[in-house]
């Protein structure tokens, strides 16, 4: 073929690098994590404008440095220092390590500052952790428990498919057998991920109509809702990036963070909303955005991981 | 870009050259997430009392020495963002001339002297008689501009241009950051903006003695409901009256998803109180009065808020001035599970014989809401709960600038990702080996799309080859500072 390179818009790529059959050659995996980047800072964007104007709209004041608006604003300069470092030409290894720093800003966003109360004290966590592993389930009806622990069981398989797949890959050589061998191997791991998706999505449906507004306002509800989101932006990835490497750097937080919901939070049931998030356009504009934009912004972290591990020792390309 | 104009070893071309640089704002922003950390993690703008406690006395000084009880607002935090501000202007300002060059787009010569190194450019031989009549019309199809000249060989020349626009997204974006900082500064100052908050029982007047909204405001009447079975609230809301002596200027219902706004001023219910406990007293002698005791505002267990008597207000005289009534306990019922407000308590006594020596005190109990309990032949009757409603008056003359930055970092930040502007010569001429004509493309900038190229390969019939080795590469760095 005569022009064997593919025009991957973002990415200066080295031709010395750019094999064309390994997906996770580190500078594919580069362009890859770039582009989720992009994506997930511009909704990270979003969530912050949209978090504003519902802030001005409930709370009459459109910025108080609560410590939920401050996080995300952590997290959005922490990219916004990734993408000039990005234009300032800096070393990729050093962009990986600052995109894992931005998706420590987004889980402390998410996560962490709920431990720190404020105005965004609905996502509080409202048991112990040892409470949690006692009723996780007891709070639920029997259809909402069985789907739960349906789609935990199918993610806990297709990571652990993933992870083996990723470990028996890892030793080929010949990179075109590598190539076709990784590529169905990825399909082990996707699977299980698409049924425990497809439950997942279901019980989330089934919670929806059930409360009357998509499933954000509780700490589990949104965890679940997060989750699920990760999920759905790594499907999509997965289909375009045929290696069960990518699904074992993601799938744990995606454990992690079903697991704390389940753990911190539990399920109560359906519970009315606080006055504040009865505007539901704003509810929903808000956290589905969020959730979105949080999903791409964790994977390129799993991405960036990747990248960590297969540039390790190689000397640095072009770039620095 | 360089900056000719500018002598680089003057202390002020050297300022300027720093200020302009993507360098510094790359540096500043590291310091300004640290800073917005340490303001997230730590509570901001507490009593230093709560440091104390809450750190240790050792630390909670150090933290309000440094200032870390209130960074947001501290000399060196408005320092730092008005350096990133003023870096954000001089970039602009910077690569605006770029912009609008782009804007205008490149000449045709430009990119056939391009042609001519080959560095870069694709070329391919034509099958078809009709190249260029069959390009301009998918070119148009496809909604290129195409400008068509004619080359000092009498080849053809089709400049073709998409999205020329995009080339002003990323001054868009920048500028409405811009935008939004202005307009949060004029938001904050004293005294174009009002950011403060009115607590106020049904029926009072919020006198606006030292006129800064320019109106009182009354509370006619505020509801309260509650979830059933919950202490959670479904709706709080007030009617208010603005008035101007006795002159009423408005009037309206603030809720916490809805303001009242006159000339700027929005007041919203932003949240709810308890002020007191209605209770009515009947004496041994059948005479009833009213008798209220004043709630005040506490932290509760679990750092929640809760209400109950302060020692110097939990008594209220009654009217022989012999007698008292005193609050001992409120209970606001939120723990016991029951149906709150509908079960509150008060746990009362009331005091005999306070001008004699030996008063007396008949214990009467716990009183829930609507019930009556009796002891020493006085009765108790727990009438109602009094609440307040607390109103947040702002007024925010940067609001429209902050809206329109926000509407604007968005289109910018879109354009600047997802739309990339092209433009790229196409030239169709004979050669000898060809008679048919080849067609040589030089685009604008390193890359040629994907997209671009299929075009011009349907018409060809072939496929498009890098014109030199260097060719289709792309390589070196995207930008300078």
């Amino acid at each position: 073929m005569s022009n064997g390179k593919q025009a991957v818009p973002p990415s200066p790529a080295t031709p010395e690098a750019e094999s064309p059959v390994d997906p996770l050659a580190p500078d594919r995996v580069d362009a890859l994590t770039y582009r989720l980047v992009a994506m997930g800072f511009i909704l990270l964007t979003l969530v912050i404008i949209t978090g504003a104007a519902w802030a001005q709209y409930t709370w009459h004041k459109w910025w108080s440095w609560d410590p939920k608006e401050t996080s995300a604003l952590v997290a959005w300069l922490v990219y916004l220092v990734y993408l000039h470092g990005r234009l300032l030409g800096w070393s990729k290894r050093l962009l990986a390590w600052i995109a894992v720093l931005g998706a420590l800003a987004v889980i402390f966003c998410y996560a962490g500052v709920n431990f720190l109360g404020g105005l965004h004290a609905y996502g509080a966590p409202t048991q112990s952790i040892a409470e949690g592993a006692r009723n996780a389930f007891q709070g639920m009806r029997t259809l909402e428990a069985t789907l739960a622990k349906s789609f935990l069981v199918f993610y806990l398989v297709a990571f652990v498919l993933y992870l083996g797949a990723a470990v028996f890959a890892a030793g080929e050589v010949d990179p075109e057998a590598g190539r076709s061998h990784k590529a169905r191997l990825a399909w082990v791991g996707a699977i299980p991920t698409l049924i425990g998706f497809i439950l997942h999505t279901i019980a989330l449906v089934n919670r929806s109509v059930e409360a009357g507004h998509l499933p954000f306002s509780s700490g589990y509800e949104y965890a679940a809702s997060f989750a699920w989101a990760i999920v759905l932006v790594f499907l999509i990835l997965q289909f375009r990036v045929r290696t069960p490497v990518i699904g074992a750097a993601s799938l744990p937080f995606i454990l992690l963070i079903l697991a704390y919901g389940f753990l911190w939070f539990g399920d109560k049931g359906v519970s009315p909303l606080p006055v504040a998030l009865q505007n539901k356009f704003w509810l929903h504009l808000h956290v589905a955005i969020a959730i979105i934009s949080y999903a791409a912004l964790i994977l390129a972290t799993a991405t960036s991981a990747i990248y960590l591990v297969k540039s390790r020792g190689t000397p640095e390309t072009a770039e620095s | 870009m360089t900056n000719e104009a500018q002598d680089e070893g003057s202390l002020t071309g050297g300022l300027w050259g720093l200020l302009q640089s993507v360098r510094t704002t790359i540096y500043v922003l590291p310091v300004l997430a640290i800073a917005t950390t340490i303001g997230a993690v730590i509570p901001q703008k507490r009593p230093p009392e709560y440091y104390d406690m809450a750190y240790g006395r050792m630390w909670g000084g150090a933290l309000t020495a440094v200032g870390f009880d209130n960074i947001y607002n501290s000399t060196w935090f408005i320092i730092l963002v008005g350096v990133l501000l003023l870096n954000l202007a001089a970039c602009v300002a910077r690569s605006f001339r770029r912009a609008a060059r782009q804007y205008r787009g490149p000449a045709p010569e430009t990119l056939a002297r391009k042609l001519e190194g080959g560095r870069g450019c694709w070329q391919a031989n034509s099958t078809d008689p009709d190249a260029k009549g069959r390009l301009l019309g998918m070119l148009h199809r496809a909604r290129f501009a195409v400008t068509e000249s004619t080359g000092p060989k009498g080849q053809s020349w089709l400049l073709v241009r998409r999205w020329p626009l995009a080339h002003y997204a990323g001054i868009v974006t920048h500028l409405a950051i811009f935008l939004v900082a202005v307009g949060a500064v004029l938001g904050r100052l004293p005294w174009t903006s009002l950011d403060q908050r009115i607590t106020f029982a049904e029926g009072e007047t919020f006198p606006d003695t030292d006129k800064k909204l320019g109106f009182a405001v009354r509370l006619d009447h505020f509801r309260m409901d509650f979830y059933e079975g919950t202490d959670q609230p479904s709706l709080y809301e007030s009617d208010v009256v603005l008035l101007d002596g006795d002159r009423e200027l408005s009037k309206g219902m603030a809720t916490v998803n809805r303001q009242v706004v006159y000339r700027g001023v929005a007041l919203g219910q932003a949240s709810w109180g308890l002020a007191g406990v209605r209770l009515t007293v009947t004496g041994p002698d059948g005479k009833t009065e009213p008798a209220n005791l004043p709630l005040t505002e506490m932290a509760g267990p679990h750092g929640d808020t809760t209400w109950g008597f302060e020692d110097q207000s939990r008594i209220a005289m009654l009217g022989d001035q012999k007698s008292a009534l005193v609050g001992m306990e409120f209970v606001p019922d939120t723990q016991a599970g029951s149906t709150y407000p509908k079960h509150p308590a008060v746990a009362v006594q009331v005091v005999t014989g306070l001008a004699a020596k030996d008063h007396q005190v008949h214990d009467v109990g716990t009183v829930g809401l609507g019930e009556e309990r009796s002891a020493g032949g006085y009765r108790v009757r727990f009438d109602d709960l009094v609440y307040v409603s607390t109103l947040s008056v702002r007024k925010d003359p940067g609001l429209p600038l902050v809206w329109l930055g926000f509407i604007l970092v968005s289109l910018g930040m879109a354009l600047m990702f997802y739309v990339r502007p092209r433009a790229f010569l196409v030239e169709v001429g004979e050669t000898d080996q060809s008679p048919e004509g080849v067609v040589r493309v030089a685009p604008m900038g390193r890359e040629f799309a994907e997209g671009d190229r299929r075009i011009i390969e349907t018409v060809c019939g072939t496929r498009l080859t890098p014109m030199s080795a260097g060719g289709g590469r792309r390589s070196g760095r995207r930008v300078r500072s």
